[in-house]
């Protein structure tokens, strides 16, 4: 009887435990003792056989995807199709690593079938059958400078789809008619210089050309135009004067502990085309910025704060009516880990004008608010071991009694397939004011994106 | 005589335990998670749903011992390959023995340096069967571990969390290779009691006369998947630089070191 149990329990015990794995005596079951795969040769011939997988080095290394998206307007715009999006995107992107640089080519065939009178090839606003998104080569010359030239995509700040300090050009057409996220910024000609010591960490961006927005002008996106006093569309063309001087943007980061520090200026023009000129034509007024930015671990979150000053150089003293007022813009935002596998975060935002008192003696048209706050809140949440993710954020001024709601739901069906569909909202009680004006349009989205 | 019995007993259960559970459990630690003073390696893991259909991920790992006591802080680099949606993609952990760590993300299609959240680090990683957990290490301090037997081959310890609110599992044991130090196997019990998780190793190389884990696999028994996960190429004190581990790097992966 004791035999039996003895017997069953070491049978039971057995049976739980495991066997030898390959390389620590496993492939030799007869023999109990094992001896550690020490031979300099076997181990040799399994790193050949692991790495044998993989491709001969090629060329240069490519990726590129297929992207095919439409959507609709949800209410009905007089001066816009109902047609919202009706994208098809061949992505393509080449590069090549030398020993200490690299080059990388990246650019989108890109049938838009929306823009039904399609515009000549402009690589410039990105209109057209091509938008190249990147050509640039980048050079570590020593050791402590790395510098990147030719057409790149920059971002810096720690906003979350509000930026501050980050001048860098926006496609806020991509980014409200539901293309991928990655659209909203657009490229930069320039050239990035970026210079790492023990102080501080120095990166310089020099734009020999300016490069503006890819800013709501109407021809997909409806707006408020002051000028006419009236909502407009398509129909209306938006005559701008175009800039060719160039911009400055500099931000020194330092880290401390787990904090980072920023400050950062910025000498060029307003991104969008804020200014009125003599002839009635809009322009892109000057502007200076100085700012500062913090990002910290926070209460098992993140938290970050960014504040700048937009001081418009054209318009010192704020009586002009045709160009901006000087502004102080400030921003914090706080994520954290709602549940496992949901983020939610929260920013709050203002713009506040300088000068109030004679931007009221001087103003034309519709009068905007000493200052314009605004919060999000956004949830993320991850499903299905991250093949199913659902994202939905929600701007909203107080102030202005308006917002915008961005949802989406992205599925991949395979590493390869992701289909998705997701929806931009406007909103507000004026149609004069940021959101409201752009509520007609609101639109749903859906598509698949198939990479290759 | 009921003494020196006694004391023969003790010696003799001493001698056969030779070494104390915290031992045992602090070398499988270093052995698993702090081998050299640095290490690297090319990751490939394949996941598995329960209808067969199969997803694959692959990453360059660069990893670097911070800390100045030893087996504690850390830095992470991580370069995806695979599958091309997260292409280029870099991935920055500041491992931390009792706080947070520090985690950042890159978007190169944004040229965007995220922060990552402190997010529960019994959460897959890259969408497999392996938590984040499972790949930078779990604090050893956070479990009572108790040694249940010695066989042959094997220690085998019972780890209990101390804290069970933020674990999904009331206790895991490990079946740890008695020469190597080297975890072959795990099974992860539920709130239940009923075993729901097992990580198995499948191969072992000697890399510069460390035996190292190159294959192993997790799964999921309630929801039927599983996650090959290989090691390949893996060397240790390569001479990486802390600087390889900052947003510099991030932005600019470090091309030299990933060559390998």
């Amino acid at each position: 009887m004791k035999f039996l149990i003895f017997a069953f329990i070491s049978f039971s015990l057995w049976a739980e435990e495991p066997s030898l794995p390959a390389g620590l005596g496993g492939e030799k079951k007869d023999e109990p003792t094992f001896e550690f795969d020490s031979n300099p040769k076997t181990s040799e011939t399994d790193k050949e056989e692991t790495s044998g997988r993989d491709e001969e080095a090629p060329l240069f290394d490519y990726f590129g995807f297929l992207d095919l998206r439409a959507g609709t307007r949800i209410n009905t715009d007089p001066s816009q199709h109902d047609l919202s999006l009706a994208d098809i995107r061949l992505h393509n992107e080449i590069s090549k690593d030398y020993e200490s640089s690299k080059l990388i080519f990246s650019g989108d065939f890109l049938g838009d079938f929306e823009r039904s009178d399609s515009d000549d090839t402009n690589l410039r606003d990105g209109t057209g059958l091509f938008d190249l998104r990147e050509l640039n080569f980048s050079t570590t010359p020593v050791s402590s400078i790395d510098i990147k030239i030719g057409r790149q995509i920059l971002t810096w700040g720690t906003g979350d789809m509000i930026f501050i300090n980050d001048l860098f050009p926006k496609d806020w057409q991509s980014f409200f008619m539901g293309r991928d996220l990655t659209y909203l910024k657009a490229p930069s000609d320039a050239v990035k210089a970026s210079i790492y010591t023990d102080l501080v960490n120095i990166n310089l961006v020099y734009t020999p050309f300016f490069n503006s927005d890819r800013h709501i002008d109407g021809s997909k996106i409806s707006y408020y135009s002051p000028l006419l006093g009236k909502k407009v569309g398509r129909d209306t063309p938006f005559v701008k004067e175009e800039n060719e001087k160039g911009e400055w943007a500099l931000r020194l980061e330092k880290k401390i502990s787990s904090t980072e520090f920023a400050l950062y200026g910025y000498k060029g023009y307003w991104k969008s085309p804020s200014g009125v000129n003599a002839q009635g034509k809009y322009y892109h007024p000057e502007l200076n910025v100085y700012g500062a930015s913090v990002r910290s671990p926070l209460l098992g979150g993140v938290g970050n704060a960014e504040f700048g000053y937009y001081e418009s150089s054209e318009d010192k003293k704020g009586n002009n009516p045709f160009v901006p007022n000087d502004e102080l813009r400030f921003l914090v935002g706080y994520e954290h880990e709602l549940v496992k596998n949901t983020t939610g975060s929260m920013q709050y935002y203002v713009e506040h004008m300088l000068d109030y008192d004679e931007y009221l003696s001087t103003l034309m048209g519709v009068k905007k608010d000493e200052s314009r706050h605004m919060a999000t809140l956004k949830v993320r949440k991850e499903m299905l071991k991250q093949t199913l993710s659902f994202t939905a954020m929600l701007f909203y001024s107080p102030t202005d009694s308006d917002g915008h709601g961005r949802l989406s739901l992205d599925y991949k069906l395979t590493d390869d397939v992701k289909l998705f569909a997701g929806s931009n909202l406007f909103f507000g009680k004026e149609k004069t004011t940021f959101w409201g004006q752009f509520e007609d349009n609101s639109n749903i989205f859906a598509g698949t994106t198939i990479n290759f | 005589m009921k003494f020196l019995t006694m004391l023969l007993l003790l010696t003799l259960n001493w001698n056969a335990l030779a070494i104390s559970v915290d031992e045992i459990v602090q070398k499988t630690n270093h052995n698993s998670y702090y081998r050299g003073k640095d290490g690297r390696a090319e990751v490939k893991m394949v996941i598995k749903d329960s209808q067969g259909r199969e997803r694959k991920r692959s990453f360059t790992i660069l990893r670097l011992n911070t800390g100045k006591n030893k087996d504690g802080k850390q830095k992470f680099y991580v370069y995806f390959k695979r599958p091309s949606d997260v292409k280029k993609m870099a991935f920055l952990v500041w491992k931390q023995i009792n706080q947070e760590d520090d985690r950042w993300m890159y978007f190169p299609s944004l040229d965007l340096v995220k922060r990552i959240a402190g997010a529960d680090k019994r959460t897959s990683f890259v969408g497999s069967d392996f938590f984040y957990e499972d790949v930078s290490g779990r604090n050893i301090d956070a479990d009572k571990h108790e040694l249940l037997e010695t066989s042959d081959n094997y220690f085998v310890i019972k780890n209990t969390p101390k804290d069970v609110v933020p674990v999904e599992f009331s206790y895991f044991k490990m079946w740890i290779h008695k020469t190597s130090f080297l975890p072959i196997k795990s099974e992860y019990y539920d709130k239940a009691g009923k075993l729901y998780r097992t990580y198995e190793v499948a191969k072992v190389d000697t890399i510069q006369d460390k035996p190292t884990v190159t294959k192993a696999i997790m799964k999921d028994l309630n929801k039927k998947t599983e996650t090959e996960l290989s090691y390949s190429k893996v060397e240790y004190d390569v001479g990486l630089s802390e600087d390889i581990f900052t947003e510099r790097y991030l932005r600019n992966p470090p091309v030299k070191e990933m060559k390998f």
